[in-house]
This record gives C-alpha cells, sequence and structure tokens, in this order.
C-alpha cells in the first residue's frame, strides 16, 4: 500500500484563516482572545472571560454569505477550512472529477448554538417552537455533511466525537480509508464551537484558565501556575491522499502520516483524566513498534498539553514514562490555539515545514511535579519525524505519528 | 485470512436492550412476534407533538441503583448490552486489557443534558447539578463501556446520525483487519430525549401511527432507544481461546450521497455504492446475498430511496431477496439503530430464518420487494446485508456471513 501524505492544510481560528494566520500567531506566542457573552448568568464568579472565537472571521472568500447563512457556525468553519484544505493542495473541483473525496471530523461539543437553541425553545415554548432548521443542523455530522455537499465528497462521512482526541483519531480513520483505496482523498481534521454555555459548563467544571492578576487569561501548558485551558473554536483541516498519487500530480507534501496508535485508561472519571500514564506510554510504545519505530526515532513532540491541571499532569506522565531520559524537544501550540477546532493538528502539520517551532507560550515556571519542560530555547530546526499527542477527558488517548514526507 | 489476504473477523457474543426490554432473545422474540414495542411514550410529554409514541426500554430492563444513576440511560443501556455479549462470548474482564470499544452514539446523555438545562434556565424547579451531566458527551456510553471493562485499547465514538452505529462496527472491523487489536466490543446507544422527539417531529417525519416500513402508506418513522453491542475478534484469537463463532463480520462500508441535509439521495446510489464496496470487499457476488435487514424507516423517501439503490444492486434479484426492517417492532434507534440491525442480521442468520417487519398493511406495489410479513420467513441464507442511511447523506453497509471454518 502506498503511503498516505497531506498535501493540503485549511484552518479557520480566532488569529484568522489560513494556516499563514496559524504560523505567525504560534511564532508571535500570541493568542487571539475575545469576551465571551456571560449575559445570561450562567459562569460561576471569578471564571474564565475569554475564549479564542472565530466568528469575527471573513469566511466570504471561501463560503458565500448567503450560504453561510443556511449552516451552523461549526459547518461554516468546516466548509471554508476544507476548501481552504483542497485549495493549498492545489486540487480544484475538475481535478476531484471522477474520484472519490471521503470527509472525517472531529468535534467534542457539536453543534452547540442550535442544539441549545432548540431545547430552550421546546421547554420554554413548548415542542411546536422546534425549528427544524436549527434540527437538522444539531447533528454531531452536520458539519461533516456540509462539507460533503460543498465539495461533492461521496466517500465515507464520519464525524468522530471522541472530545480532545478528536482530531487526531479523525485523521487516522481518514487516512486508513485512502491508504485502503476507499478513496482518492480525504479531508480530515477537526470543527468546534464554543458559545457561552458551553464556556460557561467547562467554567463549571474548573477546566478552563482563571483570570490571572492583571486581569488576564493564559494557558500555560506544563507550567506550575497553570489554571486551565482556552477553550478554542473554528476548525482545522487536513487534505490527504496517497504519496505514489500525490507525487505524481506535482502535489505539495506537507507531511507523511506514518501511523498511528489509540488507548485507554480507563482510571479516568467520565469527566476526568486517567491517573495511568505507564499503561498509555505502553500502548504508544506498542504503535511505535507496528510503525517500526522506536522513542528515540521520534525528534519533536506537539503535545496537546494545554494547560490543563490534570491532562498536562497525565501528558508529562506518559512522555516521562516514553523517554526516561528525557523526551526530544517538547512543543505546546494549544498556548496559542486553544484546546479543540484542530489547532494543534495543524501546528504540527506546519513543524514539518519548519513553521511555528517557537518556544511554549505561557511557560515560564516548571512544574517539578511534572519532570517536563516544554521547548523555550531558540528556533529549532524543522523535525524529521514528530509526535503528536492527544489525550482526552475521560480516558481516550490518540497519536500521530508525522514524518518529513 | 481470506482468499484476499483479509483477516477473517468473527461475531462471538451479541447483546441488545431495546423497546421489548432487556436481551437480545426479547429482542428477537418481539421481532418475530411481527408485533410492535412501540407505545405511548412516559417520559415525557407529548401530547404537544404530531406523535405520542415511542419504543421506551423498560425500566426493569437497566441497573438503577445509585451508583447507576451517576450515568445517563445511554451509558446504562450500553453497558446493559456489552454485559450480556462479553457473556455470550465467554470473556471474562481480565481478557479485556487491549480490546477496543468502538461506539455510535447520536445524542448520548442529552436527556440529563435537558434536565440540567432546564433548571439551569428555571424551566424547572431544582438546582442544576454537574454530576448530573458529567456523562453528557457523544462518547459517554462508549467511553462507560471502555471504563467499567478496563479497556486498554482504542476507544472511538463515531456521531454520524443514524449510522454511527454501523460505522462504529466497520471501525472496528478495520482495527482488527488492520491488526490493531485482536478483540473488540462494537455498537451504539442512544436514549429518547427531547430534542430528537421534537426535532424529528418538526421536520414532520414522524407518523402518529407505528411506523410501517416499505408500505404504500406509509407516513413516516418511529422513535425508539436502546444499545446493541457485538463481540468481534480475529478468527485466530476466537480459535486460540476456543470461542464459538456465532457468524463472519466480512465487510463493513460507508459513503455519502452529498446531496440533502436530511433528504436521502432519491436514486439510491450512494447507499447502493456503499453495497457495491461492501460486496467488494468481503469477496462476495451479490447472489450470495440471502436476505437484506434494511434501513426501513418508513418515511416515503428513505424507503423509496433503499429501495432504488437494492434494485440498482441486485437489478431483478432485488424483489426475490427476503427483506426485513426492525423499525416497525423497536422505532429508530439513531446511532444504536445500526448496532442494533446488525444483531439481528447476525440473528437471522444464526436461527436460519428472516424476522417479520412489523407494521400494518401490505408491501408497498411500487417497489415490489419480497417484504417478509406475518412471521419469520425459513431462509438459510449464507450471507445477509444490513444497511443505514443517515442524516447528511450518511450510507453504510454492513456484510455478514454464516461461519463456515476454513477447509
Amino acid at each position: 500500500m502506498s503511503p498516505v501524505v497531506v498535501t493540503g492544510l485549511g484552518t479557520v481560528l480566532s488569529c484568522g484563516a489560513g494556516a499563514e494566520a496559524l504560523a505567525a500567531a504560534l511564532e508571535a506566542g500570541e493568542p487571539a482572545l475575545a469576551e465571551i457573552d456571560r449575559s445570561a448568568g450562567q459562569h460561576p464568579p471569578r471564571a474564565s472571560r475569554l475564549a479564542a472565537l472565530a466568528q469575527h472571521v471573513d469566511l466570504s472568500p471561501w463560503l458565500a454569505p448567503g450560504r453561510a447563512r443556511r449552516m451552523s457556525w461549526p459547518s461554516r468553519y468546516a466548509v471554508a477550512a476544507a476548501t481552504l484544505a483542497l485549495d493549498s493542495a492545489r486540487l480544484p473541483a475538475e481535478a476531484r472529477a471522477g474520484g472519490t473525496l471521503a470527509v472525517a471530523l472531529g468535534t467534542a461539543f457539536g453543534t452547540a448554538r442550535y442544539a441549545e437553541e432548540m431545547v430552550r425553545a421546546i421547554l420554554l415554548q413548548g415542542p411546536e417552537a422546534a425549528s427544524p432548521f436549527h434540527f437538522s443542523e444539531s447533528v454531531a455530522n452536520a458539519p461533516a455533511a456540509q462539507v460533503a455537499i460543498a465539495c461533492a465528497a461521496r466517500g465515507a462521512n464520519v464525524a468522530v466525537t471522541q472530545r480532545e482526541a478528536g482530531p487526531p483519531l479523525a485523521v487516522a480513520l481518514a487516512a486508513r480509508e485512502v491508504e485502503l483505496g476507499r478513496c482518492d482523498w480525504a479531508l480530515a481534521g477537526a470543527t468546534e464551537e464554543i458559545n457561552p454555555l458551553v464556556h460557561a459548563v467547562l467554567a463549571r467544571f474548573r477546566a478552563l484558565a482563571r483570570p490571572e492578576a492583571d486581569g488576564g487569561e493564559a494557558a500555560r501548558p506544563f507550567d506550575r501556575r497553570r489554571t486551565g485551558f482556552l477553550a478554542a473554536e473554528g476548525s482545522s483541516v487536513l487534505l490527504l491522499e496517497r504519496e505514489e498519487e500525490a507525487r505524481r500530480r506535482g502535489a505539495p507534501l506537507l507531511a507523511r502520516v506514518r501511523g498511528w496508535e489509540r488507548g485507554f485508561d480507563p482510571t479516568a472519571a467520565a469527566h476526568g483524566w486517567g491517573r495511568d500514564p505507564r499503561r498509555l506510554a505502553d500502548r504508544l510504545r506498542r504503535g511505535l513498534r507496528r510503525m517500526g519505530l522506536t522513542p528515540d526515532d521520534l525528534d519533536l513532540v506537539v503535545s496537546g498539553a494545554s494547560g490543563s491541571v490534570g491532562g498536562d499532569r497525565l501528558e508529562a506522565g506518559v512522555l516521562r514514562a516514553l523517554w526516561p531520559a528525557g523526551p526530544p524537544p517538547v512543543l505546546a501550540p494549544k498556548a496559542v490555539s486553544g484546546e479543540y477546532a484542530g489547532g494543534q493538528l495543524a501546528a504540527a502539520v506546519l513543524a514539518l515545514g519548519g513553521r511555528g517551532l517557537a518556544p511554549t507560550a505561557g511557560f515560564a515556571e516548571p512544574d517539578p511535579d511534572l519532570g517536563v519542560t516544554p521547548w523555550a530555547g531558540g528556533p529549532l530546526p524543522p523535525p524529521r519525524r514528530l509526535l503528536a499527542s492527544a489525550l482526552a477527558v475521560g480516558g481516550a488517548a490518540a497519536w500521530l505519528v508525522l514524518e518529513a514526507a | 485470512m481470506t482468499a484476499a489476504g483479509r483477516t477473517r473477523v468473527v461475531v462471538t457474543g451479541l447483546g441488545a436492550v431495546s423497546g421489548w426490554g432487556a436481551g437480545v432473545d426479547a429482542l428477537w422474540r418481539g421481532l418475530s412476534s411481527g408485533r410492535t414495542a412501540l407505545r405511548p411514550v412516559e417520559r415525557f410529554a407529548t401530547g404537544r407533538h404530531r406523535t405520542t409514541i415511542g419504543a421506551e426500554v423498560p425500566a426493569e430492563a437497566v441497573a438503577d441503583g445509585a451508583a447507576d444513576r451517576r450515568l445517563s440511560l445511554a451509558d446504562r443501556f450500553a453497558l446493559a448490552a456489552a454485559g450480556e455479549a462479553l457473556a455470550e462470548a465467554g470473556l471474562a474482564a481480565d481478557e479485556l486489557a487491549d480490546a477496543g470499544v468502538f461506539f455510535g452514539s447520536s445524542t448520548g446523555g442529552m436527556w440529563e443534558s435537558e434536565r440540567f438545562y432546564a433548571r439551569l434556565i428555571g424551566s424547572e424547579p431544582g438546582r442544576p447539578r454537574l454530576a448530573a451531566i458529567t456523562s453528557q458527551q457523544y462518547n459517554g456510553p462508549g467511553d462507560a463501556v471502555a471504563r467499567q471493562l478496563g479497556v486498554g485499547g482504542p476507544v472511538e465514538t463515531l456521531s454520524s446520525a443514524c449510522t454511527s452505529g454501523a460505522l462504529a462496527i466497520a471501525a472496528a472491523l478495520d482495527a482488527l483487519q488492520g491488526g490493531e487489536v485482536e478483540l473488540a466490543l462494537a455498537g451504539g446507544s442512544d436514549s429518547l430525549c427531547e430534542l430528537t422527539y421534537a426535532g424529528f417531529n418538526a421536520l414532520r417525519a414522524v407518523d402518529p401511527r407505528p411506523c410501517r416500513p416499505f408500505r404504500a402508506d406509509r407516513a413516516g418513522m418511529s422513535l425508539g432507544e436502546g444499545a446493541a453491542v457485538l463481540v468481534l475478534e480475529t478468527a485466530a484469537h476466537a480459535a486460540r481461546r476456543g470461542a464459538r463463532p456465532l457468524a463472519e463480520l466480512l465487510a463493513g462500508a460507508s459513503t455519502c450521497d452529498a446531496h440533502h441535509m436530511t433528504a436521502p439521495a432519491p436514486d439510491g446510489d450512494g447507499a447502493a455504492r456503499a453495497i457495491r464496496q461492501a460486496l467488494a470487499e468481503g469477496g462476495l457476488g451479490a447472489e450470495a446475498v440471502g436476505f437484506v435487514d434494511a434501513h426501513g424507516t418508513g418515511t416515503p423517501l428513505n424507503d423509496a430511496a433503499e429501495w432504488q439503490a437494492l434494485s440498482q444492486v441486485f437489478a431483478e434479484r432485488a424483489g426475490e431477496l427476503p427483506l426485513t426492517a426492525p423499525k416497525g417492532a423497536v422505532g429508530h434507534l439513531l446511532g444504536a439503530a445500526g448496532a442494533l440491525e446488525a444483531v439481528a442480521t447476525v440473528a437471522c442468520l444464526r436461527q436460519g430464518v428472516v424476522h417479520p417487519t412489523a407494521g400494518a398493511g401490505p408491501a408497498d406495489p411500487e417497489m415490489g420487494a419480497r417484504l417478509v410479513l406475518g412471521g419469520p420467513l425459513p431462509c438459510p441464507a449464507a450471507a445477509g446485508l444490513s444497511i443505514n442511511l443517515a442524516f447528511g447523506g450518511s450510507n453504510a453497509a454492513l456484510l455478514f456471513a454464516r461461519w463456515e471454518p476454513a477447509a
């Protein structure tokens, strides 16, 4: 079977549309945050007020406003990001004629705004007030379906809903569809919406970064002072295809999907993080063996550490168990991209091209309990092969190994 | 390995929770009876809806201790079905450390989230307790199964509306054939909630009477709830531990219509491509399929599109193939529908009969389908096909065969 490569990358995140906007934000170490609407009074006192919101991003170059109005926000983000990915892969519609395109998108919360509006209408006005439009867009696979309609994608169409592990799981699923020849190309990644209710509930679970003394909020991955993550919305989409065909058509080769591993830590509560990093590390080591690799073959970790108190502890434990003498350089791009919407996945692809390899934003004080310090030095050389790690609330874990193609 | 070099994967355990209660036996008896478990919904008020019926899981069918109530209903359905499937497979918890769990759910713990939200906005009395929604996520049921069983392998939840359960089974098959795991639990779980009930009512997709798949006067779907789980393992793994295969899972395939958000493509092309892909990957010709367990929601558009797909793939033989659909008996289980129908397909293969299609009236003469009506139809088929269609144009096909050890 021909290896699978990434030939396109599209992002719509709070920092703007297009991978260049994300690369610039990562290099500047500056998350783009905005005030979340707390007027419903659902947030607890002294909770997070900020999120990496994306509704201000102009999507009109990739999605006509008239069509956008007939979509939920996660669908809009996904269609725009998918179009950007196809554009960057130099794969226009006419080049796709006769071929099959699949779609796999991860989402943690689905189309939260429409689902909330619908439930609110039912509860306050009665079931007659339920909107059929809101209902059809409230299903978790609505964004993937809208991408399929927009891009004539007639291959598999799947929404992966495994919280923080969703984006790499979607890439793994899509890569398998491509590898097995079930489709010619696959769009894979994530899309997410952070509405005030989701933000308030995350705040109630004490998952979000809390305001600091200066009134600001920061995700501080692996830092002793971390209090939580920055919730992010938007979409990140990769285009995957078989390497042989990508080379034949002269497509940009952004990365090769060397393989993936998935695991689960059953010590995790439904709303918490696992406490058995060794078991996850054993699983990852086994996966690397299946790929014909050892931990020493990896020269960069693009970590899913987000500033979460428990999540970063688990992540650090896995890295320490895998590399007892210390891991290779560790980047934690969620300090800039925020949690959800696949920014970490996009950052991993960018890293292979030598972009966004900056010190981890928000990190200053190592946490002695973690024993892992993210990269804080000068610019790094582009890695040969990297590990993108994604551990999830509830116990799931997914890892991708990407390498230079 | 198959002739095509693929690893053979077998089903060694089945579990189900449905409107007929707990257990595959209860489901099979209900399906075989030709009667329906659809009845007035009791969980919430339905007086202002177009329909008032649904196939609710009887309260006594799932665990209801204090600890269980911290789980969502969908979680509890999933745990009950998984427990039954594992017992039939003869697997103990200590054999599951490296297993995978692949689950479909379209709403997870939405019912519990609705109650939380009602209290949050003051439309119901009481304090909104976070504990009530710790398992709210789509991934709640699959994670609950993995957590309870101490699974350490891949855990993946897919939420592609009504194909979710079938896609989860197909994903498990890929993981087994790809060498990632040797043992997996695959299935789906969903509970009735006000969002989906009101949503399908708002779309005018529901029939006030119990749904009547493939009938001329069909007028919409009926909702159900529940869970179904299959234990899947490589044939080599099953042989090593002396497990008895119930059937072989030959293939799982999925496609998309890319046509409309809620309506299937009328020509059935997407579903036909999924069926053809499943046949190709399973190494079977269309003539080897002995019966079809259809999605059969009872909506005019779905059943017509499905029939078009079957006509494309099976040509003249489409009218000879026994065709059945469980939704007239148990309603539409949404994210669990594909899993429950997979269980029904395996049960048909094991029993050598095809269960009838509950619902009143003769088959739609426009179609010319050989709809199984009245009672079980003897059908010692070598292979059976289960298909599902979903919102967003997602299609899935699962191909099962009677287990035949290699000569």
